[in-house]
């Protein structure tokens, strides 16, 4: 196969769903530029093995390859001392997080009150509920798809996903409560 | 079906991601049940005030041209012929008909018994098996039969701990250890030998939990499970009932 082609056959296949990809890197990484260094790692190794290509279908190949390289970066930045989260798991759903999330420029720039509380409520769930909740929610993938990227069991997927929209549904629920209180 | 059943599977039956009897089913105890069908309704109105509330974050203009960039260094850098093993094979899922349990409508429709992720670890370790009984001097990094030496040779290199038991009693001799490197997660591979029988065990970390299944790939019988926040895969050229006894050995020694 000659290079040329196989770039041609990897834009139309894997490179659609940059913009798919860079949504996840940033859920997951919670920053521009590791969201940014994340893809372009990811790409680089889905074109390295992409005559390999399996799974459900191409964007949940490539996801996975993404999410992998968000954990690597997440990873390497806990190794590295640095004051990013790496895992949220641990942190509760507390207001702390949600405060902190809020006064992001990204926070800032959400145009009503409505919209900021779910995009804030999922930015403080715990990693795992955060990333199936994305690609079910934001990426409409299947559960099988799913499955592939965050790399456990379809049951797991059903009970991440419930658990998710569990938290999702309380935090919204006290913030509301909280506003008109 | 029952609410407690219903309540279980409301967000599989709203993603539409259940079998049809098992969808008509939820529908019809709904029509009889305001409670389920109360919460049926909440959660669709969650759901739709997720979609509308939570935005994408569009990748920025440079991201493309960037990646573009790279992609042109790397082929100019890299042969293509470094594309045989892989650590994409690790990124992939380990689903197999294993986890049956109350979900078993939900598997039933949904993964087929020959899921090609499931198979790629086991494919994966059948390779790595054969590569290594190729060339033992070499790809044996750590040689001893003694367990408090391979053991902390894996320190620093692994993200979870290995198993690394001692079967001499069993008859099953410790050769020595390696690292798959070429995997964006390591994977610890030790080898062992019973009579005149090579056998490679491969661990990685995971997520999961998965009961032991043997089957036989290429001629090699294969055991496959995960527990503990491991995976294991043990390949060797021995038949099933010697592999399910080294599989429970195993098991029995973490």
């Amino acid at each position: 196969m000659r290079d040329g082609s196989k770039l041609e056959r990897f834009e139309t296949a894997v490179l659609r769903h940059l913009d798919a990809a860079y949504n996840l890197a940033r859920w997951l990484t919670k920053n521009d530029a590791t969201a940014e260094d994340a893809v372009q790692d990811a790409c680089i190794r889905a074109f390295r093995f992409f005559e390999a290509m399996h799974g459900p279908s191409p964007k949940a190949w490539f996801m996975a390859i993404v999410r992998n390289a968000c954990m690597d970066c997440l990873r390497e930045q806990k190794r590295a001392g640095s004051t990013e989260e790496f895992d949220e798991a641990q942190h509760s759903l507390e207001d702390g997080s949600m405060r902190a999330e809020l006064m992001s420029p990204e926070g800032r720039a959400m145009r009503n009150a409505e919209a900021r509380g779910v995009h804030l409520a999922i930015a403080c769930l715990p990693i795992e509920y955060r990333e199936v909740i994305v690609l079910r929610e934001l990426e409409e993938m299947s559960y099988k798809e799913i499955s592939a990227v965050a790399n456990i069991p379809i049951g797991t997927v059903m009970s991440r996903l419930a658990r998710g929209r569990d938290l999702l549904r309380d935090k919204l629920a006290s913030a509301y409560h909280e506003a008109t209180s | 079906m029952s609410c407690a059943r219903t309540r279980q599977m409301l967000d599989a039956w709203i993603d539409q991601e259940l079998d049809p009897a098992t969808h008509a089913a939820l529908v019809q105890h709904a029509a009889t049940c305001p409670a389920c069908s109360t919460l049926r309704a909440d959660r669709e109105s969650l759901l739709a005030e997720i979609r509308t509330g939570a935005a994408c974050f569009p990748a920025p203009a440079s991201l493309r041209p960037a990646v573009m960039r790279r992609l042109a260094e790397t082929r100019e850098a890299r042969p293509p012929a470094a594309r045989r093993t892989g650590w994409w094979q690790m990124a992939a899922l380990a689903i197999s008909a294993a986890t049956l349990s109350s979900l078993f409508t939900l598997w039933l429709t949904r993964a087929p018994a020959e899921d090609a992720p499931s198979s790629a670890w086991t494919v994966n370790a059948v390779a790595r098996h054969v590569a290594i009984l190729g060339d033992p001097a070499h790809l044996i990094e750590v040689v001893s039969s003694d367990r408090h030496t391979v053991k902390p040779w894996f320190h620093g290199k692994l993200d979870f701990a290995p198993t690394v038991a001692d079967l001499s009693g069993e008859g099953y001799v410790l050769l020595g250890g390696r690292l798959e490197r070429g995997a964006q997660r390591p994977t610890a591979a030790l080898v062992y030998q019973v009579r005149e029988h090579p056998i490679s065990l491969f661990m990685d970390h995971a997520e999961f939990t998965q009961p032991v299944a043997i089957k036989t790939v290429r001629g090699f019988s294969v055991a496959t499970w995960a527990a503990g926040g491991v995976r294991f895969a043990v390949v060797a050229d021995t038949d099933a009932v010697e592999m399910a006894r080294f599989a429970r050995l195993v098991q029995a020694a973490r």
